[in-house]
Parts: structure tokens; sequence; C-alpha cells
């Protein structure tokens, strides 16, 4: 905690040293993550109506509160956490009543350091009254009801558990769900009664796998040393009307960023998470050990959750003051908010909630409740959801068009009103509007219906030349079996013999590849002996390789491709594919002499090129392919897919056993081999790489060290 | 009966004393000052032995401390920071160590009577020599003659201080024996025999004579004891012997058959460490005395200290204002000196801090503090909510860009355009403007209780930028070299040379205010640039930005590449001016943004080229003739002081033309990420040397005058201000310079009789702007202000026009209109004729619903409800601004035509009209008044 103050701090004081040279837009306003996972901006969503301090509702400053809510009837408790109290405000922020204390049994009692609480529908009070060990429930008067104290159950609570409440939710059937200090199985469950119940949803811990093989491996030193996978603790939670409980994570041992769940009655995590990346605050986060001038590094630290209407819900997060709000399908509506000491950045923010259409928000750092009134633009995006969960299609359309002229950074809206074009039948407009919003699932429902009338439209056209195609294929077939029966003696028995001119010559080694690839152990033989191949037909080969996948990069449909076109480099793609390959000649070449290959660097070089081959025409067609199928249909594509590679690397492992001649053990040992020895050498490259790096550090270390001392 | 008599008769005196301190002047206070000048609106005085200034104002017969003259209430009861509050201004510098310090004008000064205070033509010049000039031992003689230590006696007059010097010094001389006097001394480290030979060395009086041995009194052991001290006290004072057995015959010489008193080391009390200096400074007693003792006794002479300063200020009245003027140039600072640890080092001051408590308001005071971030803010005084908050500090122009790299930007933060502040204290207020210097100006406000009980502002200067540079220190043995030696601290090449001068005005009465205040500024702007009122016949224009072309990298048979996408081509534009002609918007001022080779990042501004992409240049002249004929207004933009682009064959080069860090290398503007607030390293753009403007100007006017442009739009000059850090001194652009250039290369833009559109609207170019748009409309955001107030438009209304930021992002109709109206703002659009889902996925994507085709009716709406209010005030200054109630303000224009806008969502009644919820009314009854 003190640490992140001091971040906060050294962020205050840079925040008035910095200063707004380009377009002040950016600083401002919302933000939302694309697809590619770059925030990208948008409208401001919230503008900064008041602020209220303790002292502008006459009760003294408010000393690092820590929890507020909103109740059904809009009253808003304030859990002030310094001065042991609760402050009660009714819907324009006027005070309604100090909670000082109760009376139980004829005499005061009061709190110490409330934490967290809740108000029921019909008015009762829950206060985590974390001090005191307990949790308090008064009624609608601020008359003690009762106790919920020391929870008791032989098998899950042991003898020197200390309660220590920290949040409080109350569902309809006044079942109570506490998040306690210290408690890791969730959330600690009471029954009406105040009677403890059991654990629910607790987090589930899901380390991924690559990790745990890692610590299999590990000693038990370093085991010691590595992050243990604790599982965390709630940092707040909110519940919704049907009684689902909203909870967030603070901390950031979860990696797979599962920090909000929704939690149903059993205790089961049933949050929609079909956004570009499951909601989890920042998608972009940077890490101290890369960036060692930045002041706040790390994920989103949340602290708490508020479920607003049509199951919107927004999260608080402390690390960079910004509230991030998520639709029911955990799509990112809106990011805003920033660590400053400005109206509207939260430099502390405790706790969130919502009065009407407003926000409140806590801020322990100022001590003030920061009221943020929506922009027409959030109403919009309100709107559009209401009018969606309604099933007025068209009203919300009409909103997420509207969204879209303020914000056309807004990939939701665009799959929104793609939505909308899809029911109208504009199946072509659909696609392109699913396309902008990067929604692949649209985009492939669109392309479907549009491919379906599309045939429909032209069966007879397809019908026609998908018949003359037949006919022809059949006719040319029937020609030049025909052809070659009449001049039996020059196709049977035939010697090879090498053209003279180097074009031809070059040509028919092309040509030889697609017999090599469908008679691969009669092909590489003769490759090799017969000196069917050469490097240039090889080159040739390899080149075609990298334009596939250059071709690949950017013409495979959208459905199937995730790359930024923006992002594409010829070179580095180039590389990509020769690098890998003239590593693996000469590491299998200097394997292969070490156990008695008898093939030469042309062989190998020769045998793995054109083992290549159904790379190139298989990838080439599925790419065409890709643009007409839809998401249903990816398992042919990816099967496809992976026939052009398993085809591939049996060739290429043909290929080389030819050149070799080996035995199958011997080329499998050696083929396996040149795989390690290809990742020793690209280890020892990285080191060389690094070493140089650091030695140019060096060196211009001293030049810098010597302009500026001398 | 009794309590009823006292009771009124309490009444009465508290009556009498809050009369007397509000009402009557605070007179009383000048009884120790003396009056340096006068003229009809004030008369100077000063405090001669303290030097604080004091101006009476005649028309309230009020007066103007430079310090706070009553102290009474002040929580800081002693020590240097309570003094401290009555110094004209405080030095700060840096030692080779890296720590900070301050001299302060009074305690470092006056205190130790280190200035003289001369007459000059309207007021006085006060010299300051800041630092002690010698350390409280240089008055001190470890040895001295017996003469002249019994002179020196005589003059002290004090008994207490005489009995210390007697007590604490010894008396010695050493008087030639027969035999060996230290037969039987043995003394560690030394032989007698060798150094004193057979004279002895006799105490005749002091405290050795007193000591008490005990047991051990034996002659030997005095000797030896006296030995003792008298090598130790000789080894404290040489530099060159640091043991006993180091000192030589020579040394005891000057004692020989002569009478010297030594301080010797450890014989007196520790508490009369202090108390000696300053006997002997009061007896006259001099550090040049000092060194004649010490040579004489061959002890190393006191050293002066190396860290002194000499500053002179300025003070004159002229006319109704208080001038004070620091002429930076003479400051004196120690070059090469050798510092107390033999190092030699130059101690350049870094920044000074002008009046810091001039008009400072105390406890009981109520008014506001005036701060112009942004279009301006106050700051009520005394507000105890904000004492948790950081105080304002805000450089005039932003910060320096070239001081350092900036790595990462979080905040907006403050943003000051103009140089001017006021505090506003009852029915008085004070405003200063900043005339020279301003560039290196920063302001400070500050509530009481935050370190002392006086609510202030003031402004300092940044002399000599600085900034620290880390270097990757090597690994030694695992361990990275300390943090502190990997530090290196460097400075501009030398401090500013150029003049500071703040001018100070006075208010009283209804002009006590934010109002009052902008009234004067603006007379002052016109006093001093001659801006000139717009024409009584000209109408409220529309700002109308159109983006030209934006680059992105789009794959072009199969291989990436940047292509220009036409945001709005010319015949485009043509288009998009000539529909809003046609609904009846006539006073079209458009920004053309992206208009040449690259679009918005445009190449190198020496050679000017259209972009294929958006027309040819039939099309452009087309357009130009369209609007000529129109009388529609093109002023297409260009960024002159970025380098977007740097190709090989332009004439820009990163190394010759950019300007240069601190840290050496070039300028870079970045951008940065708006999620994790870093910079983006891909995305940067060289800044151009000012020093490079008024080549690159000649340059571009080459081009540009080909192609008929009426005027030009400036899309950073109007917006930063920044320094060139180059080592050598004639290439170094200090940041006033840089101002300087920057109107230079206005002025001669407007020379060529183009018209001015800048962006920003620092005040450098209102000599020269016809309009302005991205001016400041808000305050900032910060907490630590209570209102936002638009002072900037205050000023400039009816002079030059002006805009905030383009209203089409926030669709917020009726806000965007009473904001306008309330500002007398012009409105202004962005626009595009592309559809606004062009920017998708391009470095422009902060450029937001721009398509034109859904705001023209929005604007032609707003446009004529706005031009309907403000067409009758275009000539008008803002004369006087009112916050009635929250959310509610008034706006009176010269003419009298008064503007009560509500922004609230609630009906607002007063003196019996009613403005609606989001809504406005236009009162005309004070006309002609």
């Amino acid at each position: 905690m003190t640490r992140l103050r001091t971040t906060l701090t050294i962020v205050i004081t840079l925040g008035i040293l910095a200063n707004a040279l380009c377009a002040s837009a950016l600083a401002q306003g919302s933000y939302t993550y694309s697809f590619q996972r770059e925030a990208v901006p948008g409208p401001e969503v919230y503008t900064h109506k008041r602020e209220v301090f303790g002292q502008t509702i006459g009760v003294g400053s408010f000393r690092e509160p820590e929890d507020l809510f909103v109740s059904s009837d809009n009253h808003v408790y304030v859990a002030d956490t310094g001065n042991n109290r609760i402050v009660i405000l009714d819907e324009g922020l006027n005070l309604v009543r100090v909670l000082d204390g109760f009376e139980v049994n004829g005499a005061m009692q009061s709190f110490r350091s409330p934490r967290g609480l809740f108000v029921t529908d019909e008015g009762d009070l829950y206060v985590a009254d974390y001090g005191n060990a307990r949790v308090v429930v008064l009624d609608r008067q601020g008359e003690f009801v009762k106790f919920i104290e020391n929870p008791r159950d032989e098998e899950l609570i042991p003898e020197s558990f200390l309660f220590k409440p920290l949040k409080v939710v109350v569902d309809r059937s006044r079942r109570v769900y506490v998040i306690a200090e210290g408690v890791l199985e969730g959330f600690m469950e009471f029954d009406e009664y105040g009677v403890f119940s059991g654990f629910i949803g607790a987090p589930r811990v899901s380390p991924d796998p690559l990790e745990l093989l890692w610590r299999r491996i590990m000693t038990d030193e370093q085991k010691k040393r590595s992050v243990m996978f604790l599982p965390t603790e709630y940092s707040n939670a909110d519940i919704d009307s049907r009684g689902f409980i909203y909870a967030t994570i603070a901390g950031t041992t979860t990696e797979s960023g599962h920090v909000i769940r929704k939690l149903n009655p059993s205790g089961a995590d049933v949050l929609r998470r079909n956004g570009f990346t499951a909601p989890r605050g920042d998608v972009d986060v940077i890490f101290q050990e890369q960036y060692l001038t930045a002041s706040i590094t790390g994920r989103s630290y949340l602290v708490d959750i508020v479920v607003r209407d049509n199951g919107i819900y927004s999260v608080l997060d402390l690390r960079r003051g910004r509230v991030f709000t998520y639709d029911d399908d955990g799509h990112l509506l809106y990011a805003f908010g920033a660590p400053t000491v400005e109206k509207g950045g939260l430099r502390a923010p405790s706790a969130i909630d919502t009065l009407g259409d407003d926000l409140l928000i806590l801020d322990k750092g100022l001590n003030a409740i920061a009221v943020l009134e929506p922009t027409q633009y959030t109403k919009t995006i309100h709107a559009a959801i209401e009018h969606l969960q309604a099933g007025r299609y068209d009203e919300s359309t009409e909103m997420w068009r509207e969204a879209l002229r303020l914000n056309p950074n807004l990939d939701i809206a665009y799959s929104g009103v793609g939505r909308s074009l899809l029911n109208q039948g504009q199946f072509a407009e659909a696609m392109r509007m699913y396309r902008l919003g990067s929604d692949r699932r649209g985009f492939s429902k669109a392309l479907r219906l549009y491919r379906r009338d599309w045939v429909d439209e032209n069966f007879a056209l397809i019908f026609t030349l998908a018949v003359l195609l037949i006919v022809a294929v059949v006719v040319i077939r029937v020609m030049v079996i025909r052809r070659r029966s009449a001049r039996p003696q020059e196709y049977r028995r035939q010697v090879f013999k090498r053209s003279d001119h180097w074009l031809k010559a070059y040509l028919e080694d092309l040509k030889y590849a697609f017999y090599v690839i469908v008679h691969p152990f009669d092909g590489f033989w003769d490759l090799k002996y017969e000196k069917r191949g050469s490097i240039a037909s090889a080159l040739t080969i390899l080149v075609c390789v990298s334009i596939t996948y250059i071709l690949a990069y950017q013409y495979t449909g959208f459905i199937f491709n995730y790359n930024d076109i923006r992002r594409l480099n010829i070179y580095m793609e180039l590389i990509s594919v020769l690098l890998p390959f003239l590593l693996w000649c000469g590491v299998n070449l200097a394997l292969t002499s070490l156990a008695e290959g008898k093939g030469s660097f042309r062989d190998i070089f020769i045998a793995t090129a054109y083992g290549l081959v159904p790379v190139v025409l298989i990838r080439i067609p599925l790419v065409a392919l890709s643009n007409v199928i839809t998401l249903e249909e990816g398992a042919f594509y990816y099967a496809l897919m992976a026939i052009s590679v398993i085809w591939s690397g049996f060739l290429v492992f043909v290929g080389l056993q030819t050149a070799h001649e080996y035995d199958f053990r011997t080329n499998l040992f050696t083929c396996v081999l040149t795989g390690v020895g290809m990742a020793v050498v690209v280890f020892m490259c990285l080191l060389f790489v690094n070493v140089l790096a650091q030695t140019f550090g060096f060196v211009n270390t001293i030049y810098t060290e010597m302009t500026f001392r001398l | 009966m009794k309590n009823a008599f006292f009771r009124s008769l309490s009444l009465t005196i508290l009556a009498l004393v809050l009369c007397c301190t509000s009402a009557v002047a605070n007179e009383e206070y000048l009884s120790k000052y003396t009056l340096v000048s006068e003229n009809e609106y004030l008369q100077l005085y000063v405090n001669e032995e303290t030097t604080e200034i004091a101006v009476l104002d005649k028309s309230t017969n009020y007066v103007w401390f430079s310090s706070p003259p009553d102290l009474s209430m002040e929580r800081i009861k002693r020590g240097s920071a309570r003094e401290g509050m009555r110094a004209l201004l405080s030095l700060s510098y840096y030692t080779p160590d890296r720590s900070a310090r301050t001299l302060n004008s009074y305690v470092d000064s006056v205190l130790n009577e280190e200035f003289t205070i001369t007459p000059v033509d309207g007021g006085i010049r006060i010299d300051y020599l800041l630092g002690k000039r010698w350390p409280d031992d240089a008055y001190v003689p470890a040895m001295i003659r017996k003469e002249k230590f019994e002179a020196v006696l005589e003059k002290v007059e004090d008994k207490f201080d005489r009995e210390i010097l007697e007590e604490d010094y010894t008396l010695l001389t050493l008087v030639e024996t027969a035999g060996d006097p230290y037969e039987k001394v043995n003394v560690y480290g030394i032989d007698p025999q060798r150094v004193f030979g057979n004279w002895d060395l006799i105490p005749l009086s002091g405290p050795v004579l007193t000591r008490s041995y005990g047991l051990r009194d034996t002659p030997e052991e005095r000797k030896k004891y006296l030995l003792e001290r008298l090598s130790d006290t000789i080894i404290l004072y040489r530099n060159d012997i640091d043991m006993r057995n180091l000192i030589t015959a020579e040394d005891v010489e000057h004692m020989k058959n002569a009478e010297v008193y030594v301080l010797l080391d450890g014989t007196y009390p520790r508490f009369d460490k202090d108390e000696i200096p300053r006997i002997f400074r009061e007896a006259g007693y001099t550090p040049e005395d000092v060194i004649e003792d010490h040579i004489a006794a061959r002890l190393d002479p006191p050293i002066p200290n190396p860290e002194v300063f000499t500053i002179p200020i300025i003070v004159t009245i002229d006319g109704p204002n208080l001038v004070v003027t620091i002429p930076a140039g003479e400051i004196e600072y120690p070059i090469d000196v050798v510092t107390k640890d033999g190092e030699i080092a130059t101690f350049m001051p870094q920044s000074l801090d002008l009046l810091p408590y001039f008009g400072a308001a105390d406890t009981a005071a109520e008014g506001y503090i005036f701060v112009p971030d942004r279009s301006g803010a106050l700051i009520r005084l005394n507000n105890q909510n904000k004492l948790t908050l950081p105080s304002f500090l805000g450089s005039v122009y932003g910060v320096d860009r070239s001081i350092a790299p900036q790595q990462e930007r979080i905040a907006r933060g403050s943003l000051i355009r103009l140089p001017v502040y006021g505090l506003k204290n009852g029915d008085r207020a004070f405003f200063s403007i900043i005339e020279d210097g301003q560039a290196l100006a920063y302001i400070r406000a500050e509530l009481a209780g935050k370190t002392d009980s006086f609510n202030k502002v003031s402004c300092g200067f940044t002399l000599t930028p600085r900034t620290t540079i880390t270097l990757w220190g090597v690994r030694e043995e695992g361990e990275i070299t300390s943090r502190d030696d990997r530090l290196v601290d460097v400075y501009q090449t030398r401090p500013y040379q150029g003049d500071i001068t703040v001018r100070i005005a006075f208010l009283s009465g209804d002009e006590a205010g934010y109002s009052g205040m902008a009234n004067l500024y603006r007379s002052y702007l016109i006093d001093r640039y001659g801006l000139s009122r717009v024409a009584s016949d000209s109408t409220v224009p529309l700002y109308l930005e159109l983006i030209g072309g934006i680059h992105k990298q789009e794959v072009v048979r199969g291989a990436p590449r940047e292509v220009i996408d036409p945001l709005t081509s010319y015949a485009q534009a043509q288009e998009i001016i000539s529909d809003l002609l046609e609904s009846g918007v006539e006073n079209i001022k458009v920004r053309y943004v992206g208009w040449t080779k690259g679009g918005v990042h445009h190449y190198f501004a020496d050679k000017l080229e259209l972009e294929k992409a958006l027309g040819t240049r039939d099309e452009l002249d087309q357009l130009i003739g369209f609007a000529k004929e129109h009388g529609v207004e093109i002023y297409p933009d260009i960024d002159l002081l970025t380098v977007y682009r740097n190709t090989l064959f332009d004439g820009f080069r990163l190394g010759r033309d950019a300007a240069r860090y601190l840290n050496k290398d070039a300028v870079h503007v970045y951008d940065y990420n708006i999620a994790t607030f870093q910079r983006i390293p891909e995305q940067r753009y060289a800044a151009v040397s000012p020093r490079r403007l008024e080549r690159l100007v000649s340059q571009f006017l080459k081009g540009f005058s080909n192609y008929g442009f009426g005027g030009v739009s400036l899309r950073s000059m109007g917006r930063v201000v920044y320094s060139d850090f180059r080592e050598g001194l004639q290439e170094l652009v200090d940041r006033q310079q840089a101002a300087q250039m920057i109107q230079a290369a206005m002025d001669s833009l407007r020379s060529e009789g183009l018209l001015l559109m800048v962006s920003g609207g620092n005040d450098i170019a209102f000599p020269y702007a016809k309009h302005i748009v991205g001016a400041p409309t808000e305050g900032s955001n910060m907490h630590f202000f209570d209102e936002s107030v638009p002072f900037y438009q205050m000023a400039l209304h009816g002079y030059i026009n002006y805009a905030g930021e383009p209203l089409n992002p926030n669709s917020q109709y009726r806000q965007a209109l009473l904001k306008c109206l309330e500002t007398g703002s012009v409105p202004y659009y962005r626009w595009t004729y592309a559809d606004s889902a062009a920017v998708k996925d391009t470095l422009f994507n902060y450029l937001l619903s721009t398509n034109y085709t859904g705001w023209l009716d929005e604007a032609v709406a707003l446009y004529k409800e706005v031009s309907s209010v403000l067409n009758e005030v275009c000539d008008q200054a803002i004369v006087d601004h009112r916050k009635l109630d929250e959310g509610i303000y008034r706006t009176t224009y010269e003419n009298g035509l008064t503007v009560v806008v509500n922004y609230t969502t609630e009906d607002y009644s007063f003196d019996g009209v009613t403005v609606e919820a989001e809504s406005y009314i236009v009162l005309e009854k004070e006309r002609g008044q």
C-alpha cells in the first residue's frame, strides 16, 4: 500500500510538471481497446459535475472513506472509515444523518473502522465493522437488529480464525456474503439468521500448463523463490437484481485474467467473456522491468464493481484511477480516468456506485465523493444496449449509428449496426460493418447468408461453369491419353536427358517438383542421382514459399486473419522463411557429415526446398478459399493447413533420408538433432547479439560519460 | 448594567479596530520607511534597514507592502523561515554535489549588512550580496599579537564579551633560557628540543594557567599539556601539516621574545565558539586583520566563502504601476572558484523568486488569488479544504520541452498562456504582468496554512535551466555503482542575460477583481502592442477547420506502402464551403490542415508541394478563387516548428537544424499511449531549432506566395516556446530568445501581407495574430482551483477573434452554445468530407466525429444563434464577468449588452428576470450608460 501511495505521489507531482504539448484530445476523453489490443481514443464519457467534501455537507472532513453504497431509495451511504461512522446522504447529496453508533441492550456501541456496507431494498443496513470483527445489521431507523460475528465451523474454519469483514453483500433472501481479510476460499456465506453456512465462489487457480511444467523441473529452492499460485482474495462485490454476485479480485497473480467474476447462486463463475479480451481493466499494460522510468506499472488493481442496468457493469481501478465499463457480453464500452489532481482525476478511488445516471466515486485520497455525469455519447451507448436487450433492434441500431457518428473507433458499435443490416438483408454492408468492428463471428454469419444469396442468384452460371469445367477436364484427359498411346515408345522406359537450354532445363526442374511430391521415394532419388533438380529451382520454390506467407498474411479471409496489415513488413516475412530454412540446411549438413551422411549441402538444400512445395500448393488456394468460407467451416480450413504441413514434413524427411542414404532410424535421429541444433544456434546468436548490444552500450556510456564529465 | 456597559464598550472597541484595519489604510506601518519616489498616483517607500518596499496608492491611501508588515498572526514564530518573509527575492543554486541551496535577500544579505541602496530615476536600486562573504571562522584570529589583541579588547564594550575573550585566549611567549627547558617533557609525536631548542614556552595568562591538573600537577605535565595544545592548534590551522612532527622551528619563530595571544584548541568552552566571531566582528575586526595575523603566525589565512552572488534589483514607479526590474546580465556568480573541498566549481544561479510575499493576504483576508492557468482560475483565500493538495506551480507557456525528454504523460497539467497573476484582498487587488523574461517565468500560488500564515502568489524565473542525466553505470563486481555516482547535472551554458521586469498595478473598489484585472491587461496590451479593435461593422465568423489528407499504411499490390487518404480534397473543400454559404453562413474562416504533400504530417515546409491525392493545382486555384469571390478567408495550416517527416533531400538536417536537449540529443516531440501514459518511440517528430526559423520562414514564403492565399495558419508557433540548448554561446537559444525568434518569424510572415491564425494562443502571438483557435476556454480542472474564469477571453474580446477546441467531437449543443455566448467565442468546427471512420486504425484516430454532413445543420443553427447575439458586440470588449450562482454567469460588454447564461437544468431567477434551464437571456437595459 505504501508503495502504491508513493507511486501515486510521484504521479501527482509529475502530473503537475507534465504538460500537454500536443493535441489535448488525447489526454482527456475515453478509450477502448481495439482488436489489436491497442488503446484507441473516444470522446469524453463523463463530465465532472461536482465533488462533495465532508465539510460541504457539514459533518467535517471524511477520513479515508472506504465504501459507498446507493440504496434503492437513492440514499447514499458512505463508510467513513477513518472517522468510525456511517454518513447518509439523500439524492441531492445533502446530509440526512450521521450514524456514529447504535444502541444494544441499552448500551451505546460504536463502529471501529467500518470498511464496507450494504443496504437491502427494505432499508436494512449491513456494515462490515472491520475493527470490531463483526457485521452490524441495523434497520431503516438505525436501530440495532443483530450482529453477525464469530463464525464457527469445525470443518471449514480453524479455531484461531479471526473474523475481519471487509465488504458485505446481501441477496434477496437475506443471505449474507462477506469478504473477510485473510480468507482465500471466497465469500463467507451466512444464512438469514447470521449463521455461517459455508464458503462460496472460491477463486479457482488455473496456472498455465507451461508454468506447471517449469515447476516440475524447478528445484525446491527455485520454487520457493518463484511466485506462489495463491488464490487471491476478492476485493469487492456487488449483487444484481437476479442474485448474481459480481466480484473483483485485486492483485495480479491470476495471469489468466479472470479478475472479474459473476457468481451464480452455486458459486460458479458465469461471466461472459466475448470481448476481444476477457474483462480485466487495462489490456495494454507495462511492467517495471521494461520501463524503468515509468511511474505506474503493473496490471489494473480493481477495487470495486457496480452492476448497472441491462447487465452493464463498471469496475474501478485504483492503480491508474480508472473506470472500465463492460456490457453483459464482456465488451469494453469505454474506459476513462487518470490518477491526476485534476477534477475528474482519481487519485486513490475506493468505491464506485451509481445514482441514477450519475456515477459516484469515492476518493479516499481527496476525501470526497466525485459526481460524474454521463455525456450524450455515454447515454447513447447505454440506450443502444438497453434497446438491444429489449429486442428493439431498430432503435438499437439507430443508437449505435449515433455512437459511431461520435466515435468512429468504437468497434462494438459497428457490430451493432452490422447486426441490424444483417436483419435487413444487406449482407454485403453488414460484412463491411462487421469487418470494421473486428467482429469475426458476425462477419461469418453475414458471409454465410451473403454466399447463399450469391449462389442462389448465380446458380445457373455456376452450374454451367462447373459442367464446362468437368467436360473440359475429361476431354483434355482423354486427348492426353490418346496422344500418349499414339507414341508409346517415347514414354516408356524413358531415359532422362537434361535439356541443353538453361531456361528449358530450369523449367523442367521446376516441373519435376510436381512429380516429387507425389512420388517422394522415386522423386528424391532422381533429384539426387539424376540431377533433376537445381539450386535455381530450389531457390524459386523458396521464394514461392515466402510469397505464399506474405500473401497469406494479407489476403487470408478476414475470419481467419488475425494480422494487423499495417504492421506487415515484407523483408521480415522473407527473412522469417529464409533464415530458418538456411539454418535447417546448415545444421543438418553439420550433423550428417558427422553421421556419415552422403548428402552434400546442395542435396540437402534441394531436398528440403522441394519438400516445401505442398505448402505453396495448398496454402495459396487455401488463402482464396478462406475468403469464402465461414467460421463453422473453419475446421476444413485448419485441417487442410495441417495437411500441408504434415505432407511437407514427410517430404523433407524422405528427401533427407534419400539424400543421405540413411535408414529410417538414423534419419529420424539426425532430424530431431537438427531441430535441437537449430535451437542451440539461435540461442548462441541471441547471446552474441546480447553481448554485442552490451558492448555497444558500454562504449556509448563511456562516450556520454566523457562528454558530460570532462 | 455593568455588564451591558462593558459589552457595549468592547463592541465599540471591536468595531473601531475593524474600521481601522479595513477602512483606514495601513499607514501606521510606514513609520520605518522613507519616501524615495512619488508621482501623481503612487508613493514609493523603502525601509532602509531591511530593504522592504512599500507603495502607497494615493487614490485609496492604501499601502502595499513587499512583505507582510504584521506578523502577529504568523504561526512560524522564529527562525530563518520567518525572517525570510521580509526578502524581496531569493536565489537558488546547486552545489557540485547536487544539493540545492537558496539564498534569501533578507537572511543572507540584509542581516549580513551586505547591500547598498542607490537612488535611480523614479525609484531605487538595491544591490545585494547574497551569501556571507566571509564565514564566521574568518573573523577569529588563532594567534594574535598582544598589542593588537588589547586594541580589540578596548573596543569591546560589553563586559561579559571582554571576559570571554580574556578567558579563552592564552597569552604565550618564548623566552631563551640557558639549559634545556624540555628535559623531562615527553610529548607524543614531537621533539621539543628540535622545535624550540632552548627557548622556553611560557604561558602568561589564560585558561592554561587556571586549569586543574589534579594530583599530577607538575611543571613537566603543565609543559607537556601546553605543547600538545599548541601543536594541535598549529595542525588545525595548517593544511600542509597533519602530524605533530612536521612542525618546525620556523613555525614558532614569531613567538620568540614576543607575546602572542593564542586560541588554543580544546582549552576554551565549546559554547564560546559562536560568540568569539561575533565579538570580534562587533569590535570591528575584519578578516583582513585575521589574514595579517595568520600570515605573521605562519598559519593558513581564512578563505573567503566561495558561494557568493551579487544581484541588483531596481524598483521604480511608472505612472500608476510599480515596476520591478532585475538586470539578469548583471548578476554575478562564482565562476571557477575553489570550494571548501578544494575542487574548482562554478555556481550557476538556477532560479530566482521575485517578491514572494508581495501583497500577501493573511488568514483573516477574504478574496481570491487569480492565476492565468488556461483561461484563468481563482483560488479562494484561506480555503482549508485545499490544504492537503499540492500548491499551484505553473510554467509560463508550459514546461520547456527542450530541458529533458519527457518519458510519460499522465496529466494534462497546468498551462499558462498569459504571464499575469493577481490577488484580490477585500476591496483591493494587485495585478502583475511579467513584462520581460516571461518565457523563463513560473507562477506559484499558495494558501495560508500550507507553510506559513499567508496567501500569496508570485513569480519566479529559471535563470539557468538544469537537468540531471543518469549515466548507466558499469557493473562493478556484480554491484551497480551507486545511483548518485551516475547522476550528472547539466546546465544551460550561460545564465539568462536579459532583463526581468514585473509590472504591478493596483485596483480598488469595483475594479478589484478579475474583471478589473482583465480590463487592465487589455489596456496594457493596447498600449504595449498597439492591438486594434476589430472593425465595427464586422460579424461573428465561423471557424471551419478542414482536414486535408492523412497518411496510413496500406497494402498496395501486395506490398505495404504509405498512402495519403484524402479526407477533404480541394474540390470537396469547396463543396463544403458552398454548402455552408447556401445555408446562410457568410463569414467563414477556413483553417485548412494537411493540404500539402504528406497531409497533416506534412513534409518540411521549406519547399511546398501539393498533395496529389487531394487534387490538382487547378482545383486548388479554383478553391482559392471561389473563396475570394464569396469573401471566405482560407488559412492554410503549416507547422514550422515540427518536422513530421525528415527526408534525405529536404532542407532539414537533424544534427544541424533540430533543437537540442540539455543532454545534447535532438529534441523530439512524442505521441503518448493513452492507456500506459508512456511515449510511443515510433511516433516522434523532431523540433526545429528556433534559430532556424528565420531562414525557414523566408524559404517557406518563397513557395507559399505563389498560391495567392491571403493568410496562413500556424500550428505550433502560438502554442509552444522552447529553447535550443546547444553548447556554443553563439548557438545557444535560451527560452526568452526563442520567444523573440518566434515573434520575429510571425512578424516577417505578417509583413508579407499575410493574415495570421494561430493555434494555442500564447501572448507572444497577440501583436500578430488575427485569429486564435484552440485558445484556452476553460480553467484547469485542478482541485486546487475553486472557480474558472474566462480571463483570457475578457482580455481579448473585441480585439482578436478566438475560439477554443473544435465543438464537434462533443455533441453537447446547448452547452457549446452557452459557452460561446458566455465567453464571446467564435464557433469552431473540425470537419472532413470523408466518412469519420476513415481515421480508424490510423495515427489520426483521435480526430473523432469529423464527417461534415452529420454536423452541418447543427453548426449552422449554432452559428446563427451565436451570431444573432454576438454580432452586436464584435468590436466590444467584455468589461465585466460575474458568477451569479452555480452554473449561472453574467457577461457584460462595453456597450452595455449583457448576456446571462444558465448551464444548469433548472430555471434561474434574479432581479425579476428568469433564465430558463440550459438557456440564456440578453439584457440591454444597461446600454448607453
